[in-house]
């Protein structure tokens, strides 16, 4: 049942082939079994019969990185317009949060979208992305849906 | 340098420049299952995962926590100045121990271009 996932055991492979697999993972994942917590029953936490962790996306993590051709000499120039159209995505409510990465390899956004293609259509239209200077990778998220483990009645 | 080589790096290491440069101050932890997480075996650690990590956000030492709604995972946003210092505490996660989680660290700061819209206010 489980998704091939071998290959991400040596070297870390693409982010997108990892998310793809773990979505068919997921699936299989999204109510575990209540037998599987019986065996558990016996010590002092005791866990819910099911746990259900399908979550809704409320937001999009967004990770920007230079492309390959994107040295500094040539993204300099784009800074003082990108930074401006950031601004604007951010006043605009597209952008909840904003990072550099400290390695200098691009940014991170968490934006308040839930549809990746809707991300990489505002974020495509930067000056980088117009460039071809910056990518972006998007990771859909949501509420921490294990914390549903903590919901069980406190004890009398 | 034992910090973890970030696969999303697609430009070669660049020169530090003023323009971008700015102290580390989160870390972002994408946490993902390894192949001996299956559900049948995480299904019993669980309880015990959510409460370490709540502690660790009661500790201050998580900022913000997501799930990822496409795949079995997390999202942390930590407080921490260094991958060193959030490895070691994303280690000692239950899930973490039993080999079943693994993090990808991405040190992250300040969005420093912003400092090229401060320059003085227009003269009247």
């Amino acid at each position: 049942m489980r998704p091939e996932i071998a290959g991400k055991a040596g070297t870390h492979v693409h982010g997108w082939i990892r998310l793809a697999s773990f979505g068919v993972f997921a699936a299989a994942l999204m109510t575990i079994t209540p037998t599987a917590l019986l065996a558990q029953s016996a010590t002092v936490i005791e866990a819910p019969a099911s746990v259900d962790l399908a979550v809704s996306t409320t937001k999009l993590l967004a990770i920007g990185s230079f492309t390959a051709k994107a040295t500094p000499n040539v993204w300099k120039p784009f800074l003082p317009s990108e930074v401006r159209e950031t601004v604007r995505l951010y006043l605009a409510g597209k952008i909840d949060q904003w990072y550099v990465k400290s390695d200098q390899s691009g940014v991170v956004f968490v934006m308040n979208l839930t549809d990746p293609k809707e991300a990489q259509d505002l974020l495509g239209k930067l000056p980088m992305g117009q460039a071809g200077l910056m990518e972006f990778q998007f990771i859909p998220i949501g509420p921490l849906s294990p914390l549903r483990v903590l919901l069980t009645e406190p004890a009398k | 340098m034992t910090q973890v080589e970030n696969p999303r790096v697609h430009a070669e290491i660049l020169p530090s420049l003023a323009a971008v440069v700015a102290p580390t101050n989160k870390i972002l932890a994408i946490g993902s299952v390894t192949a001996k997480g299956t559900p049948e075996a995480i299904a019993p650690v669980l309880p015990f995962e959510v409460r370490a990590t709540v502690r660790n956000y009661l500790a201050g030492k998580i900022d913000q926590w997501f799930f990822q709604a496409d795949g079995y995972g997390v999202v942390f946003i930590m407080n921490a100045s260094s991958s060193a210092e959030a490895h070691e505490i994303l280690e000692k996660l239950p899930l973490g121990v039993a080999g079943m989680m693994e993090f990808e660290l991405i040190p992250l700061a300040p969005l420093k271009p912003l400092a090229m819209l401060i320059g003085e206010p227009p003269q009247k």
